[in-house]
């Protein structure tokens, strides 16, 4: 805590390039699982190989993911959000498929039966209906990427994973508490904010 | 009148994958107006037919115009929401209030707000539903009332064609002829053409003007009410509409038809009264309650006499 209290502008600045790398995964990852989930949901044939990709990269352990990327694309940024994005995948596809598969069937066959066209289906009765899940799907993995963003620290990405790598190099316990604490907070605040989110959208 | 003619011509259905027909092929004529039911077991193929006039179903074969145009010249979305459709699940969209479910339609043909607040209100009424309904939401409705927002929501354009597959299904007795009735009502006011489908016999000769009955795919007969009772095609409508039931065949004959014409002096006093819009149903039970003639009344003046010869003679006819 007296880390925390008196280097407010560092933290500052970790606090900052973590939710950068989240919130980039985060986006990269939504634009992605979204039309796969849907995909997914609607031809059962997509269905199998679309979670057997995504669940074998799920299963990767991510210290070991990001060594792997690192030969490829290099340090920094742009390599933990693309770790991070490829994590929410199966979290997020997951999620997507069970809002769509959830719709009641008789709601869509109204929709086309009223006249809608495929695009309306999708924007006004599909997406509408399926949201609640999905955004379910985006809170667990914006929790879930928080923590494995402490991991980007180690191919120079920044973060609050900074915190950890120089408390182990130094020793500095402090740091490393102030680290756990930021990050802890940082998940329970989003996790909170979403939840909002989700109910506001529930009703 | 608001209502169109509807033409079938040779249409055949074949799912893919499928070893026989759902539908083979069906000429069938209604007129503008007209109330039409699709009477059939599950899997007669009444339900894959009625799919077929908004193109929800592609037919394999054949032709389905609309007021002589063929429904397969327009897009599908436009063809639609020129037709009514109403399903047994209702299919209500649970995040728009009663009223935006109803405006569906009128929205997607780009009506003025102005004109289409008018229109959900006049179709809250017509289903006679509570003008406070409009801001509710659909899982606060009970299943009847849900259905009532399902009719609205098909009427809201205006269409000229209403299609209803199995609308009372999944409703309890009550309720189903309760709507029922209403449909009949909505039907007399309006004059659209309607083609509704279902599986219980009684329903079908309370509502249609013909009926169309369907086995295995394939249309065997279509008739008014009492001549599908009378002179029934062949045994399966026999059977299935039950013919040879007479209490059934009274049901779907009037007082008005029965009545001799000569009221005889005293009998207007004192007689029992029914109206002329009864089934012969319902006097024959009311004769049998009280023994006396009925007077058979239309609006509020003698139009003839009732006996039970009179009934057995109409019968027999």
């Amino acid at each position: 805590m007296n880390w925390l209290a008196s280097h407010p502008f560092e933290l500052a600045e970790l606090l900052e390039q973590h939710l950068a790398i989240v919130g980039t995964a985060l986006l990269a990852a939504l634009i992605i699982a979204l039309p796969l989930g849907y995909l997914a949901a609607r031809r059962p044939a997509a269905t199998g190989p679309i979670y057997g990709i995504f669940g074998a990269i799920y299963t990767i352990p991510s210290l070991a993911l990001l060594a792997l990327l690192v030969p490829v694309l290099g340090l920094g940024f742009w390599t933990a959000v693309v770790a991070l994005a490829a994590y929410a995948q199966m979290i997020l596809i997951r999620n997507t498929v069970a809002g769509f598969q959830g719709i009641d069937p008789a709601q869509l066959e109204a929709a086309a039966g009223l006249g809608m066209t495929r695009a309306q289906q999708l924007w006004r009765v599909e997406l509408p209906l399926a949201l609640p899940v999905i955004l379910g799907g985006v809170r667990i993995a914006t929790v879930a990427l928080i923590a494995i963003a402490s991991v980007a620290a180690w191919i120079n990405a920044g973060g609050l994973g900074v915190l950890f790598f120089d408390g182990i190099h130094r020793n500095d316990v402090q740091k490393i508490v102030a680290g756990s604490i930021a990050s802890a907070a940082l998940a329970v605040i989003a996790d909170a904010l979403l939840r909002g989110i989700e109910r506001m959208v529930r009703t | 009148m608001n209502s169109a003619s509807l033409e079938l011509r040779d249409v055949s259905v074949r799912y893919p994958g499928a070893d026989r027909s759902a539908v083979m092929s069906v000429d069938l004529t209604v007129a503008p107006g007209e109330f039409l039911v699709f009477l059939g077991a599950s899997g007669s193929g009444k339900s894959t037919l009625l799919r077929t006039i908004n193109r929800l179903v592609v037919p394999t074969a054949g032709s389905v115009c609309i007021n002589g145009e063929d429904t397969k010249e327009r897009p599908a979305p436009e063809l639609r929401r020129g037709i009514g459709y109403v399903i047994q699940a209702v299919g209500l969209l649970p995040h728009l209030s009663v009223g935006e479910n109803i405006a569906i339609v009128p929205e997607l043909l780009g009506w003025e707000k102005a004109r289409i607040a008018e229109r959900v209100d006049t179709l809250l009424k017509m289903v006679r539903l509570d003008p406070s309904y409009r801001t509710r939401l659909p899982r606060e409705l009970s299943g009847g009332e849900q259905q009532r927002v399902g009719v609205a929501r098909a009427l809201a354009a205006e269409p000229p064609l209403l299609l209803m597959d199995e609308p009372f299904g999944a409703l309890d007795a009550i309720v189903r002829s309760e709507l029922g009735a209403e449909m009949l009502r909505i039907h007399r006011d309006l004059g659209t053409t309607i083609v509704f489908v279902t599986h219980d016999i009684d329903e079908a000769l309370r509502l249609a003007d013909r009926i169309a009955v369907f086995h295995d795919g394939r249309l065997l007969q279509v008739d008014a009410p009492l001549r599908l009772l009378t002179h029934p095609a062949d045994s399966y409508v026999a059977e299935l509409t039950d013919s040879s039931d007479v209490l059934r065949r009274l049901s779907v004959m009037h007082t008005a038809d029965a009545a001799t014409a000569d009221v005889p002096p005293g009998v207007e006093e004192s007689a029992p009264r029914i109206d002329a819009r009864s089934t012969l149903r319902d006097a024959l039970g009311q004769m049998l309650l009280t023994g006396e003639p009925l007077l058979v009344v239309e609006d509020g003046r003698a139009r003839g006499v009732l006996r039970f010869a009179t009934i057995a003679a109409a019968l027999r006819q």
